[in-house]
C-alpha cells in the first residue's frame, strides 16, 4: 500500500453525503435503544503448548468499559493482537497486550467519552465528516505513536539482554523494508527495538453515532446481520500468507491501516466477530469459517435464554468459548486464538434492551 | 423435573493448514550413470519414515507430498498430493534431455490460488538436478516468482554429482545466502534427502508470523547439514 493510499477512503462519498442529510430525529430515534453486549476469550495455541518449554499466548486482548457484570452498553471499544511469536520478535506477548492497552485507552477516551476527543474536542461536537476525516488522516499514526512510547517505556523498564540484542534484525534490514520518506526520518534503533515486540492490532469501536473498525495486519473482522447474513468490512488482504503479516513494528506500519467509519442508521450489524487468524486458519475454506462465525448469534441467543444473572450469563458465555477455542486450536491451525463478539442485546436476547436505561452511560 | 441441557458450542468444520511439499527431480539420460537415478529412489524411499515421524510431531500441519520428473519436457511423477501417512515412492526411470523450465512451470500452475487455499503454510520445493538444463529454467523460475505461493516457498536445491551446474539451482533458490547442496555420493544424498525431506517441513510447519517484504521465507532454525566430509575418494559423481 502506498502512503497516499491510506487516505483512500473505504465509505463511499454517497454514504457520507446520507450520513451529513440525515435528520437528526431519525437519527436520534433509531440510535436511542441500541445497546451492545461483549464477549471476549483468548487461548494458547495447541502447537505452542506441545513446545517444551511451553510458548505463552502471543494474542492479547482489552475490552473497555472494563467491567460491566454483563449488562448492555451503548459505547464499547473491542480490540484484539496477535503478536508473532518468532526470534526476531521475542517480546510479542508484551507487544500485543501493549498494543490492545495504549489502543483500547486512546479509542475510548477518544470517542466515548464527552469531555475528550479528537483534537482535544469532544467527539459530540464533531460533524460526522469531520470525525472521518480524522479516522483517516490522523488515527492510524496516532495508534502507532501511543504503541511505539509504549514499547520504550516497556524497554526502560526491561532492557534487552546481550543474547536478545543478537536477535534483533539489522537497522538496514528494518530500514531497508520500506523507502518511504518518513520511514527514513525514523530512529533505526527504535525500529530495531519495535521488531522484538511486532504485533498486529485490529478491533472495533461503537458508540451510539457510529462504528469504527480497524485492521493492521492479519485476523479477521465479520458482521453478521439480523437474518444470518455474514460480510467483512473489509476485505481479505490477498497479499497476507504464509503467515506474513503486516505489523506495528514496521517502519511504515501507519501506512498499513485499514480504517472504516459507518454511522449507525438503518440495519447495523446484530453481530460484529473479531479474531485473529488462528481461527480461519483452522476452517478448511473461507466459507466454513463465515458459517461458524454466523453459528454465534443463535449460540448467543440460546445460552442468553439459559437463565441466570446477567454476570452469570456473561461468564458462561466466556468460558465455554475458551472451551471452544481450545478445541478449534487442537483440531485445526495449532496457533493462539483470540475472539471478541459484539452483538446487539435487543437481537440476541430481547428483554435485554430494558437494561440499557440502567447501564452505567459514557462519562 | 428434566434439566435442561446447556446450549452446545457453535460446531466448526476444522481441519490442519495444508503443507505441500514437492520433490522435483531430474530424470535425464545422465541420471543413469553410475546409478544416481536408483540412488534417488533408495534415498527418497528411505527418507519417508522421518518425514511421517516429523509430520506426526506437528498434526497441525498436514503434510501433503507429490513429486514432477523432467527430462524430455515435464510431468507428474505423483499427480495428486498424497498425505504422507499414505505417500508410497515409485521409483523413476531416466533417459533423455533436462527440461527443468518446464518442470518449474509446472509447479508454477499448481501454486496458483487456486488451486492453492491462502490458509496453507509455505510450500517445500525440492529440486534435484545433476546436470545443466536444455530449456529455458529462467522462464520456469520466473513463472515460480510471478506467483505468490512461489515466492513465499522454501526452495532447497541438491545437486548430484560435480558435473551439476549451480547457477540455475542457485537461481530457483532465490537466496544469495544459501547455496545449492551437493551430493556426490549416494551416501551424501541419502543424508541431503533425508534433511530437505524433514528439517524444512518441521520449521514450514510453524504457525509463527513474519514481516517480511515478500521475501522467501527461510526458517530461522535452518542448519544445512555439512556433507564436506562426504567429499573424498568416494566419491562416485
Amino acid at each position: 500500500m502506498t502512503e497516499s493510499e491510506v487516505f483512500k477512503s473505504e465509505v463511499s462519498e454517497s454514504e457520507i453525503l446520507n450520513v451529513g442529510s440525515t435528520d437528526e430525529t431519525t437519527e436520534t430515534e433509531e440510535t436511542q435503544t441500541r445497546s451492545w453486549q461483549c464477549f471476549a476469550a483468548s487461548v494458547v495455541g495447541a502447537s505452542h503448548q506441545r513446545k517444551n518449554p511451553p510458548i505463552p499466548n502471543q494474542d492479547a486482548y482489552r475490552v473497555k468499559p472494563d467491567r460491566t457484570d454483563g449488562i448492555a452498553q451503548s459505547h464499547w471499544v473491542l480490540m484484539v493482537a496477535d503478536g508473532h511469536g518468532s526470534h526476531k520478535s521475542f517480546r510479542s506477548a508484551d507487544g500485543s497486550r501493549l498494543a490492545v492497552d495504549t489502543a483500547a485507552d486512546y479509542l475510548w477516551e477518544c470517542f466515548c467519552q464527552t469531555t475528550t476527543g479528537p483534537e482535544g474536542q469532544s467527539v459530540e461536537a464533531l460533524s460526522y465528516e469531520a470525525i472521518y476525516d480524522f479516522c483517516q488522516t490522523q488515527l492510524p499514526e496516532r495508534l502507532v505513536r501511543g504503541w511505539t512510547e509504549a514499547v520504550k517505556a516497556h524497554l526502560e523498564q526491561h532492557p534487552f539482554t546481550e543474547e536478545q540484542v543478537q536477535l534483533l534484525p539489522t537497522e538496514a534490514e528494518v530500514k531497508g523494508a520500506s523507502s518511504s520518506p518518513q520511514s527514513k526520518r525514523l530512529d533505526g534503533n527504535q525500529l530495531r527495538d519495535n521488531y522484538a515486540y511486532g504485533t498486529t492490532l485490529l478491533g472495533v469501536v461503537i458508540t451510539d453515532r457510529f462504528i469504527l473498525y480497524l485492521q493492521l495486519g492479519d485476523g479477521d473482522i465479520v458482521c453478521v446481520d439480523s437474518t444470518g447474513k455474514a460480510h467483512r468490512p473489509f476485505p481479505k488482504d490477498p497479499t497476507l500468507i504464509a503467515n506474513e503479516t503486516t505489523s506495528l513494528c514496521l517502519a511504515n506500519a501507519w501506512s498499513h491501516f485499514r480504517v472504516k467509519l459507518t454511522p449507525i442508521y438503518g440495519n447495523p450489524p446484530a453481530l460484529i466477530f473479531v479474531s485473529t487468524d488462528g481461527y480461519s486458519n483452522s476452517c478448511p475454506t473461507d466459507e466454513d469459517y463465515l458459517e461458524t462465525v454466523t453459528d454465534h448469534l443463535r449460540w448467543l441467543q440460546e445460552q442468553m435464554s439459559f437463565g441466570g444473572s446477567q454476570r452469570e450469563i456473561s461468564d458462561r458465555i466466556e468460558q465455554d468459548l475458551r472451551e471452544s477455542l481450545s478445541d478449534v486450536s487442537e483440531r485445526g491451525s495449532g496457533d493462539d486464538i483470540t475472539v471478541g463478539i459484539l452483538a446487539t442485546a435487543s437481537l440476541i436476547s430481547p428483554e435485554l434492551s430494558s437494561f440499557h436505561s440502567s447501564a452505567e452511560e459514557p462519562v | 423435573m428434566a434439566i435442561p441441557e446447556q446450549p452446545k458450542r457453535p460446531p466448526a468444520r476444522l481441519a490442519s493448514r495444508p503443507l505441500h511439499f514437492i520433490w522435483i527431480c531430474d530424470c535425464s539420460g545422465s541420471m543413469t550413470e553410475n546409478g544416481k537415478i536408483q540412488a534417488l529412489n533408495t534415498a527418497i524411499r528411505e527418507s519417508i519414515p522421518h518425514m511421517r515421524g516429523v509430520a506426526s510431531d506437528n498434526p497441525n500441519a498436514e503434510v501433503l507430498v507429490r513429486a514432477i520428473q523432467f527430462s524430455d519436457g515435464a510431468q507428474w511423477h505423483l499427480t495428486q498430493p498424497v498425505k504422507i501417512d499414505q505417500f508410497e515412492w515409485e521409483d523413476l526411470t531416466a533417459g533423455g534431455l533436462t527440461e527443468m523450465g518446464k518442470a518449474l512451470q509446472l509447479v508454477a500452475e499448481q501454486l496458483k490460488m487456486p488451486p492453492m487455499p491462502d490458509r496453507a503454510l509455505p510450500p517445500v520445493l525440492v529440486l534435484l538436478s545433476d546436470g545443466v538444463p536444455t530449456d529455458d529454467y529462467q522462464k520456469g523460475i520466473d513463472a515460480l516468482m510471478a506467483q505468490p505461493w512461489g515466492q513465499k516457498s522454501v526452495r532447497i536445491a541438491i545437486a548430484i554429482g560435480q558435473d551439476a551446474e549451480h547457477g540455475p539451482l542457485q537461481n530457483f533458490i532465490g537466496d544469495p545466502e544459501r547455496q545449492p547442496l551437493q551430493a556426490n555420493n549416494p551416501e551424501a544424498l541419502v543424508r541431503l534427502i533425508k534433511w530437505a525431506s524433514t528439517v524444512p517441513v518441521q520449521a514450514a510447519s510453524s504457525p509463527t508470523a513474519q514481516t517480511g517484504n515478500n521475501t522467501p521465507v527461510v526458517p530461522a532454525e535452518f542448519v544445512v547439514p555439512d556433507v564436506a566430509g562426504d567429499v573424498n575418494a568416494d566419491d562416485v559423481w
